[in-house]
């Protein structure tokens, strides 16, 4: 079993969930609350990598990101090395792979949120962070844990945008689903299959683990 | 020391880098296999590969044109083979029949690698073409991603029959039996190198190169079916 | 804590009706006031304004001294630096804290202990103690309520706001919590301002009045004095027009009340209420005329007044009589003819004592009454 592979998938999918967490929770919270028009657009943007091939969507991040697109010479120009192929750069592609399986369950939740508890906080003295973090949030929690869940699971799983932006590079880029490929090019099929078992292992012990705490959320929550 | 070295060279590049490793115990080396094609569109990317061992000398001189390469950085190493290869348990005796066995009635699928970034793929369309038979089994072929994945499509009976690497059907545990077939019917495997102009450290590259190109080298490639370039 | 609210906007309403209140009411604790009208009458949209949620496009907010929105130029107090407390209509509460985590979340400003004396302090004033680890899921309607209007006053907000208060409630909640409310409401000495279309809430909880019809004000004052006398069509027909008489309960027998009116007492049936100053309700069109009294009658009230006007209201005409205290009945034109009613004729209203619908109103200020013992029967 390919030890460095796994730690290697494990800590993508800790890092991009972190990110996306943090990054996509405001735009979920307008995408769930808004009423303009045109956040119809934003939201078909958000969910394209639902529909995009992954080939695709890793082919668009590496132009985009590539040491001769301006972001990748301004990076270059910062750090003196390349985006693509880098552990950074996967997280780059795997934040956008995951982006929907973030935004909609946090979407759903903070749109489901009743807009009288949140007007009852304001009148209570709440300023609207304030209010986001000690209402909304809260009222949300189980949206949020499954944004969590499943973006750290769907980037466990990913193949395509990894084998496009990321180069195979053993302890950088080589997760775990390209070095069970590996494995199976190389036909040693008996290490393609305990990485297999211990990812699908892993997996099933974190979603198991993660929906029963949901259950348990509103009883766990510390007092007052 | 990171290479990026074409899908066919996969179990002779091992016994290689064992004794890269024995002489130069302080070096890191690992290998990354993959499509000539693709591994030559991520070296243009500026991929952080040391080495690049191709199986078609042309994509190193692309780089090189490109301004990627190191100086005198361009190297051929060897002369690949193709061959019909069928798994151990096949009821097609491939050694009598030769490239008749891809018409064999029991063959469904064709394992062929992708002719698009494969030069494995390339030499199988060309000498399917030459004995006239690509049009008859086009419609039945299944394209690999690379050499060696074409292998696994016959290994694991997705495909009946396949043009594989000589390399890979000398590999120890390949198992199967195969058909040589005849250089003259497709253009020669020239297969060549390049050491990347940003490779961390260029004189471990070398002396890999060296090292395959040396008496040790050619003595191992050659019991991978490997003839030397001209 | 008194202060006058000025709210004089204006707020168009994309599909619906512009609400342009103008009113000035002077909030004098505990006084309940009590915005009151159709439903879609804007009274919801007013309240809105008032605590900052919705931003009219025109006019101005003042509360006391402060200037909480005006158009031009532009000034605008956020709901939050208001210091306005609001019951929404389904309470709202937090479901993720406890009662004692709903009650305290508004307090600011002070060190832990402080909080958690003051949330004790509130929980028991609310009788809500033993409740305090609960969620808001494990509660009753009522008990539900209760906590809404501690949370909403634990903050002691300079006033309140309430939509709607018991229309979340079942019917017979409703009726038992009436009471509880308002005395609620006059024990937390703030000012109030309650939004409902229900003219028994009304009546119950409010001590003034503002009637808001499509949009605009249309009748601010007592809220006997609007009920039996409202000032033009709308309001007649919004309020319904009733007798409403203050009166005193001076004895109960049989399930019977006896209530001290300014005029003649009267007998009604006891709708099983504890305190003694109720509001008598009576419908216009359960008043029967007579012109002498009758020897044995099933109506067990009879009261002579004196006709004082007689309107017309589509085929029926409306008497207006003076007996002590102003009372309304209905009649068709012919009984009107026949009976030759005309301003200053004297003639016997004749009610039966379950048309008389008591509601109870303790007063502000006073405790709440003892029954002065068996007065005797009828007014008779």
């Amino acid at each position: 079993m390919d030890r460095q592979a796994v730690a290697l998938s494990l800590r993508l999918s800790l890092a991009t969930m972190i990110v996306l967490l943090v990054v996509t929770t405001p735009l979920a919270y307008w995408l769930g609350r808004s009423r303009r028009r045109w956040k119809v657009l934003v939201e078909a943007v958000v969910a394209l990598p639902l529909v995009l091939p992954p080939t695709v969507l890793g082919f668009y991040v590496l132009l985009a990101i590539g040491p001769r697109s301006p972001i990748g010479r301004f990076y270059r120009s910062i750090t003196g090395e390349l985006l693509p192929f880098s552990f950074r750069g996967l997280l780059v592609a795997s934040v956008l792979y995951s982006l929907p399986f973030a935004v909609q369950p946090m979407m759903v939740a903070f749109a489901q949120v009743d807009a009288r508890a949140i007007e009852a906080s304001w009148m209570l003295g709440e300023g609207r962070l304030g209010t986001f973090f000690r209402t909304v949030m809260p009222m949300s929690l189980t949206g949020i844990v499954t944004a969590a869940v499943l973006s750290f699971a769907h980037t466990l799983g990913e193949f395509g945008v990894v084998l496009m932006v990321g180069g195979n590079i053993p302890g950088e880029t080589r997760t775990v689903s390209i070095s069970i490929y590996d494995h199976v090019q190389a036909l040693e099929y008996d290490a393609a299959g305990e990485t297999a078992l211990f990812l699908l292992a892993v997996s099933f012990t974190v979603l198991a683990v993660t929906y029963s705490v949901q259950r348990r959320v509103w009883a766990a929550w510390p007092g007052p | 020391m990171r290479i990026a070295a074409a899908a066919d060279l996969r179990f002779a590049l091992e016994e290689l880098l064992d004794l890269y490793r024995r002489d130069h115990p302080g070096v890191e080396a690992s290998a990354t296999y993959g499509s000539s094609g693709t591994l030559f569109s991520q070296l243009q990317n500026e991929a952080p590969f040391d080495l690049y061992l191709s199986a078609d000398l042309s994509y190193p001189r692309a780089l090189r044109e490109q301004g990627l390469v190191a100086p005198d950085g361009v190297f051929p190493y060897a002369v690949g083979r193709i061959v019909v290869w069928v798994r151990d348990d096949s009821p097609i005796d491939v050694e009598r029949l030769g490239i008749e066995a891809l018409l064999d009635p029991s063959v469904r699928k064709i394992a062929i690698a992708n002719p698009e970034h494969a030069p494995y793929g390339r030499a199988a369309v060309a000498a399917l073409e030459d004995f006239g038979l690509y049009e008859r089994v086009r419609d039945r072929s299944v394209l690999g991603e690379n050499i060696a994945q074409t292998a696994q499509f016959v290994q694991s009976g997705s495909a009946d029959v396949g043009i594989i690497a000589l390399s890979l059907a000398l590999a120890p545990d390949a198992g199967g039996r195969y058909w040589e077939i005849p250089a003259e019917r497709h253009p020669p495997i020239e297969q060549g190198g390049a050491i990347m102009r940003w490779a961390a450290d260029p004189d471990a590259a070398r002396a890999f190169v060296d090292l395959m190109l040396g008496t040790e080298g050619v003595e191992l490639l050659s019991r991978y079916g490997f003839e030397q370039p001209r | 804590m008194a202060g006058t609210l000025i709210v004089e906007a204006e707020r168009r309403h994309t599909r619906g009706p512009t609400v342009a209140p103008s009113f000035s009411l002077p909030l004098e604790p505990p006084d309940v006031t009590v915005l009151f009208g159709p439903s879609g009458a804007g009274k919801t949209t007013i309240l809105r304004c008032i605590a900052g949620l919705e931003r009219p496009d025109r006019g101005r907010v003042v509360f006391g001294d402060v200037e909480w929105f005006r158009s031009e130029p532009p000034v605008w107090v956020p709901p939050q630096r208001r210091g306005v407390g609001l019951l929404h209509q389904d309470f709202a509460l937090f479901p993720h804290r406890t009662v004692r985590g709903n009650v305290g979340f508004g307090l600011r400003g002070m060190s832990k202990l402080e909080r958690r004396a003051r949330t004790d302090d509130v929980l028991r004033r609310f009788g809500l103690t033993t409740l305090a680890e609960r969620r808001p899921a494990e509660l009753s309607g009522g008990q539900q309520q209760r906590v809404a209007l501690a949370r909403a006053l634990a903050p002691s907000p300079r006033l309140l706001l309430l939509d709607e208060p018991l229309s979340a409630l079942d019917a017979p909640t409703r009726q038992d919590l009436r009471t509880e409310l308002r005395r609620l409401l006059i024990g937390a000495r703030i000012p109030s301002l309650v939004v409902t279309h229900d003219r028994t809430e009304a009546m119950a909880l409010g001590d003034r009045m503002v009637v808001v019809i499509d949009g605009s004000v249309r009748q601010v004052g007592e809220v006997q004095e609007v009920f039996s006398r409202p000032v033009d069509r709308d309001v007649a027909r919004a309020v319904g027009v009733e007798t409403v008489v203050a009166a005193r309960v001076v004895g109960r027998r049989d399930g019977l009340l006896v209530l001290r009116t300014p005029g003649p007492r009267l007998l009604a049936v006891d709708p099983g209420i504890s305190v003694s100053r109720v509001l008598a309700c009576i419908r216009a069109e359960e008043v029967v005329l007579r012109l002498d009294e009758p020897a044995t009658e099933s109506a067990r009230n009879h009261v002579t007044g004196t006709v004082v006007s007689i309107e017309r209201e589509g085929p029926l005409e409306r008497i207006h009589l003076d007996c002590g205290f102003d009372l309304a009945a209905v009649v068709t034109p012919e009984a009107r003819r026949e009976l030759g009613l005309a301003p200053g004729r004297s003639v016997v209203a004749l009610i039966k004592a379950p048309a008389i619908h008591c509601i109870p109103h303790e007063a502000r200020g006073e405790p709440p009454a003892q029954s002065e013992g068996l007065d005797g029967p009828s007014s008779r």
